[in-house]
């Protein structure tokens, strides 16, 4: 290699490292800043804070705007979590242990709700809904919200259960096993870990849903999200960067417990 | 005395769509007997042993366990135990639960079982283990775990799916001579499927040679080696070379006279070939001496194309002009020597001659002889 060369090669590298280090900062910079910002004692959004205190946190837990949206949005998410978990599991086995017809059709219209421009979506969800009188209620949203979960759990439970090979299945049978004792004895039992963390991401996604419940919600039906952007249309108020770090502490910590329950 | 019919198979065949893969096999199993299926992969040996184990339902046929019908029963109700080629132990059990799994299963009480899975685990020498997860096992270790956990219940009947391919040579080795002993022991009468033919060799008491789905022939080891009945048990199990030829006379008490490479010769058969024409005449590697005879033989002149030291003896590659290549295992002072590209002369005592039908494999017809076929089923396996 010549001198060239290799001083070229070094500021390639030097480069990659600087581009690493933007990326980082500007994913992490706007999160260290709202948290940073949740502690400020203001009553308008400012930077740097003048005065540091728990203000936004006492002023959410004493709002029942928000604290009424935050157990809207748990309804909401415990009913969906469980619903895409009842029906994306069985599908799940359906897919991978069974001759079923159209199977790989199938397992990617588990799959469409991730491709599926939201949107376009809620509008067509909003038409239907209104036939039947569904736009503005809870199990409206729990149905639509469920549609969107179904896909975390076809994703990670399908992954899990490729991992557990048929012969456990088909050598429980042969030590005396019936079919469904060893599909749950042992199939279901070592994917188990992956439907609890199926479960909590779908709780996520639901509890995070910002897109339908604009269109099929209605005054009654205020979840988390929805409050933030109605409050937003009368103008920020700092409150929202006390909501923004509760939110992302409480997903890191879902986070790492559906990590954690995928690897045991 | 081995009389009684452990296993018997009577007109099996499965198809899955037009694929016929087991096209009505015949076979018995003695009690106690160790009984190998060997065959290619592709053969449906893998098929078999799933249709006796109840994974999947014949489309015709009858499978007989100690004289009874279980063709269509559960898997559970046959009461076979079964070790697969990767073990396929619960990786959430712990080896004492493993061992137990079959035993809880069959309803065994609690300090039965604790009983049993102590017994097994002496068997195989699994002390102290019996706390750890299969992941923390060597391999060698997973497979006695394996192989307990199927003997635990006693059943009729051992199935073993080429057990010791995913395991290296020296422990495969090891492990072979271990089964050897527990079958020994216990007396279980085992199927064993394999496409191994020294593992069919050295385990079995007889083994049965399957070819695109039907089984070509069976017979003990030795049986099959030296007088091998068809042209695919020549080649693929005893590894033999093939020369074309065509039959002179058929004679009495399995002798023929056969005209091979322009010479009369008198060889052996095992199966009656009056109307067959045209035969392969088989000659062992290990038959093959230097030198002319005078005495009744076959006389090849060849030229050396290789020749391979292999420790004991040396393999020697030769060219037959016209015919295809031949290999023979010469002795060290015999072998050692040639020169490749040089000349020689060959001879087979007609003792060691068998003759095989060459109509009787039609899906292989008349090709060069057998050492470059049984290179392309190696490379199948």
């Amino acid at each position: 290699m010549t001198a060239a060369q290799i001083s070229l090669s070094a500021a390639l590298r030097w480069l990659s490292y600087a581009f690493v280090v933007v990326l980082i900062l500007f994913l992490f910079v706007p999160v260290v800043v709202v948290v940073f910002l949740s502690f400020s004692n203001a009553t308008v959004l400012q930077f740097p804070p003048d005065e540091f205190g728990l203000r936004q946190y006492v002023a959410f837990a004493q709002s029942s705007y928000w604290t009424s949206s935050v157990v809207k949005s748990l309804t909401i998410a415990f009913p969906t979590a469980l619903i895409a978990t009842l029906v994306g599991m069985p599908a799940v086995f359906a897919f991978n242990r069974t001759r079923l017809p159209f199977r790989e059709g199938l397992e990617l219209a588990g799959l469409a709700p991730f491709l599926l421009p939201g949107v376009a979506y809620a509008i067509a969800l909003y038409a239907m809904y209104a036939q039947f009188h569904m736009n503005g209620t809870t199990l409206g949203l729990i149905l639509a919200d469920s549609v969107i979960a179904l896909p975390y759990v076809v994703v990670i439970v399908g992954a899990a259960i490729k991992r557990v090979p048929p012969d456990l299945e088909l050598v429980a049978m042969s030590l005396g096993a019936s079919r469904p004792r060893a599909l749950i004895g042992i199939t279901f039992r070592l994917t188990l870990p992956a439907i609890a963390a199926a479960f909590v991401l779908a709780f996520l996604a639901a509890f995070d849903e910002a897109t339908f419940v604009n269109f099929v919600g209605g005054p009654d039906l205020v979840t988390l999200p929805k409050a933030i952007f109605d409050s937003l249309r009368l103008g920020v108020d700092p409150l929202i960067t006390g909501i923004a770090t509760i939110l992302m502490v409480l997903t890191g910590i879902t986070m790492m417990l559906a990590v954690w329950l995928r690897r045991s | 005395m081995k009389t009684a019919i452990g296993l018997q198979l009577k007109g099996l065949a499965k198809s899955y769509g037009p694929v016929e893969a087991v096209r009505g096999v015949d076979l018995s199993v003695f009690e106690g007997e160790f009984l190998t299926v060997l065959g290619p992969s592709g053969s449906g040996k893998t098929t078999v042993l799933r249709l006796i184990a109840g994974f999947t339902l014949p489309t015709a046929g009858q499978i007989m366990l100690q004289g009874r019908d279980v063709s269509r029963m559960t898997p559970a109700e046959r009461g076979i135990g079964m070790v697969f080629q990767h073990y396929a132990l619960f990786p959430h059990m712990t080896v004492a639960e493993n061992i137990a799994y079959g035993l809880k299963m069959r309803g065994w009480p609690a300090p039965k079982r604790e009983t049993r899975v102590r017994e097994m685990q002496d068997l195989v020498g699994l002390h102290g283990m019996e706390k750890r997860l299969p992941r923390e096992l060597s391999g060698g270790q997973q497979q006695r775990v394996a192989l307990t956990r199927a003997l635990a219940f006693e059943p009729t009947l051992l199935l073993m799916d080429e057990p010791l391919g995913a395991l290296d040579r020296e422990l495969r080795i090891r492990m072979a001579g271990e089964l050897r002993r527990i079958h020994r022991e216990l007396g279980t009468t085992v199927m064993y499927v394999t496409h191994d033919r020294e593992e069919a060799m050295t385990l079995s008491d007889r083994v049965a040679i399957m070819h695109q789905g039907l089984i070509d022939a069976v017979g003990s080891p030795h049986e099959l080696f030296s007088v091998p009945p068809t042209r695919f048990v020549a080649s693929f199990f005893g590894g033999h070379n093939l020369l074309p030829a065509s039959l002179t006379t058929q004679g009495a008490n399995g002798h023929v006279r056969v005209r091979c490479l322009g010479q009369d010769v008198e060889a052996t058969c095992g199966t009656d070939l009056t109307g067959a024409r045209n035969l392969w005449v088989v000659v062992p590697a290990l038959a093959v001496k230097l030198g002319r005879g005078t005495s009744p033989s076959l006389n090849i002149d060849a030229t050396v194309a290789e020749t391979l030291y292999v420790g004991g003896s040396v393999q020697v590659t030769c060219d037959i002009a016209g015919t295809g290549r031949l290999l023979a295992n010469l002795s060290v002072e015999d072998g050692l020597g040639l020169e490749v590209g040089s000349r020689i002369e060959l001879l087979v005592r007609s003792d060691d001659l068998v003759a095989v039908a060459r109509e009787a494999d039609p899906a292989n017809p008349a090709a060069s002889p057998a050492i470059e076929e049984v290179d392309d089923l190696a490379k199948d396996i």
